[in-house]
C-alpha cells in the first residue's frame, strides 16, 4: 500500500522534472541552485498534495511554484548581497540544454533579463506556452503578458546594441516584491 | 478669434517676453505656391491606377501560380505623360502556400523549429506526405507562425516547389525542412 503511495507521488516527478529543471535553471542560472528548487517544489507538492482537475492544471501548478521559489531565494537578502544574477555564468551554461532544437544565442539574453520579462519569454519562446496558458501560470493579465514580451523584445535588441544596462535592475527589484505580479 | 488677435487681446505683444507670430499681413502671398502635381486631382488619379495595378498583379501572380512562376516585382503605369513604377513587396505579395486552421503542434513533433526572440515569433515547421491520385505520393510542409502579439498563422506548403530565396520566412522553412530531410535520406 506504502509503495503504491510512494509511486503515485514519483509520477509528476518523472513527468515534469526536466521542464521544472529547465525554468529553475533559466532563473537561478546555475545547476546547482535550479537543482535545489526543483526538490523544494516537490517538496511542497508531498506536503500539500493538492487535487488537480487536469495534467495541464498540475503542470500549471508545478511551474508557477518553481518560478515562486525563484522569486523567494532571489528576494533574500544574501542572494541579492552574494550573487549577481544578471548573466549566466559560462561554466553553468553546459548544463542547459534544450530539447527539440539546437543551442540558440538568444536564449541567454533572455535569461539575462529582468525577472518580470524573462518568464514570460522564456516560457512563450522556448516551452512552447501560449499567451493564454503564461497568462494563467503567472496569475497575469493576457495583455500584461504581450507588453511583456514585447518589451522584453525591446530590452533584448537594445542590450544586443548598446550592451548591458543596469538599470532594468529596478524592475527586477519591483517585480520580485510584488511575487511576480503585474509591476506597472 | 485669430492669434495674432489673441495675443492683442492678452497684451502679450507688449510684454517683456514678446511672442515671435507673425500677423496675417506680415505673409507674403508669393510664398505660398502650389504644385500642380499635389493636386487632388492627380493624387486621386495615382491611387486608381495603383489600385488597378494592384489587381493586375495579383490576377498574374495566381495565372503565374506555381511551380515555376514568379510574380513579378513592380509594374509600371502611365498618368497621362509621367511614368509610376509600383513596386510591390514580397510580404504583401500572394502567399504561396495554403491558409489552413493552426493545429498547434508541440515541438517535439516539429521537424524543424525556429526561434526568432528579435522578431517576436516562433516557426514551427513538419514535413507529411500526400498521396496525389493513384500511389504517386508528394511532400507537403506544414508551417504554424506563432507571434508574440497573440497571432497563430498556419499554412500548408507544396514541398517541392518552395523556394529557398522566398522572401516569406514561412516559404523559406518550409524549403529548408524539405532539403533537410531529402540530405537525411
Amino acid at each position: 500500500m506504502l509503495r503504491n503511495e510512494e509511486k503515485e507521488a514519483e509520477a509528476p516527478f518523472a513527468k515534469y522534472k526536466d521542464i521544472l529543471y529547465r525554468i529553475a535553471f533559466s532563473n537561478m542560472k546555475s545547476k546547482a541552485d535550479a537543482e535545489d528548487v526543483v526538490q523544494e517544489a516537490f517538496c511542497r507538492y508531498l506536503k500539500s498534495r493538492p487535487v488537480f482537475d487536469s495534467e495541464n492544471h498540475e503542470k500549471a501548478w508545478f511551474i508557477r511554484v518553481v518560478i515562486n521559489i525563484c522569486y523567494d531565494i532571489q528576494k533574500s537578502a544574501w542572494f541579492s548581497k552574494t550573487v549577481a544574477f544578471d548573466e549566466v555564468p559560462e561554466r553553468e551554461m553546459k548544463h542547459f540544454k534544450l530539447p527539440f532544437m539546437e543551442e540558440d544565442e538568444t536564449l541567454w539574453h533572455v535569461m539575462e533579463l529582468p525577472v518580470g520579462y524573462r518568464n514570460p519569454l522564456y516560457l512563450f519562446y522556448y516551452e512552447d506556452y501560449s499567451i493564454k496558458e503564461i497568462a494563467r501560470i503567472m496569475e497575469l493579465e493576457e495583455g500584461t503578458v504581450k507588453t511583456r514580451l514585447r518589451r522584453g523584445r525591446e530590452l533584448i535588441k537594445e542590450r544586443i546594441l548598446y550592451g548591458t544596462e543596469k538599470k532594468s535592475r529596478d524592475f527586477t527589484e519591483k517585480v520580485l516584491k510584488e511575487g511576480g505580479k503585474d509591476a506597472y | 478669434m485669430r492669434i495674432s488677435e489673441w495675443i492683442d487681446a492678452k497684451g502679450i505683444s507688449n510684454g517683456p517676453g514678446k511672442v515671435n507670430a507673425k500677423k496675417l499681413y506680415d505673409i507674403s502671398v508669393d510664398g505660398c505656391k502650389i504644385k500642380e502635381e499635389d493636386g487632388f486631382r492627380s493624387s486621386l488619379q495615382k491611387s486608381i491606377v495603383q489600385e488597378e495595378a494592384m489587381k493586375e498583379y495579383q490576377a498574374r501572380a495566381e495565372e503565374k501560380k506555381r511551380p515555376n512562376g514568379k510574380a513579378p516585382a513592380s509594374i509600371e503605369r502611365e498618368i497621362g505623360n509621367k511614368n509610376i513604377a509600383i513596386r510591390l513587396e514580397q510580404k504583401d505579395a500572394v502567399k504561396a502556400g495554403k491558409e489552413v486552421p493552426a493545429r498547434g503542434i508541440p515541438y517535439s513533433e516539429c521537424d524543424m523549429v525556429e526561434i526568432n526572440v528579435l522578431e517576436g515569433y516562433v516557426l514551427k515547421a513538419k514535413k507529411e506526405e500526400r498521396t496525389e491520385g493513384k500511389e504517386k505520393k508528394n511532400y507537403q510542409v506544414y508551417v504554424e507562425k506563432k507571434s508574440d502579439d497573440g497571432e497563430v498563422a498556419a499554412y500548408l506548403f507544396d514541398g517541392p516547389s518552395s523556394r529557398k530565396d522566398s522572401g516569406d520566412e514561412m516559404e523559406r522553412i518550409a524549403y529548408a525542412v524539405m532539403n533537410r530531410n531529402e540530405l537525411k535520406g
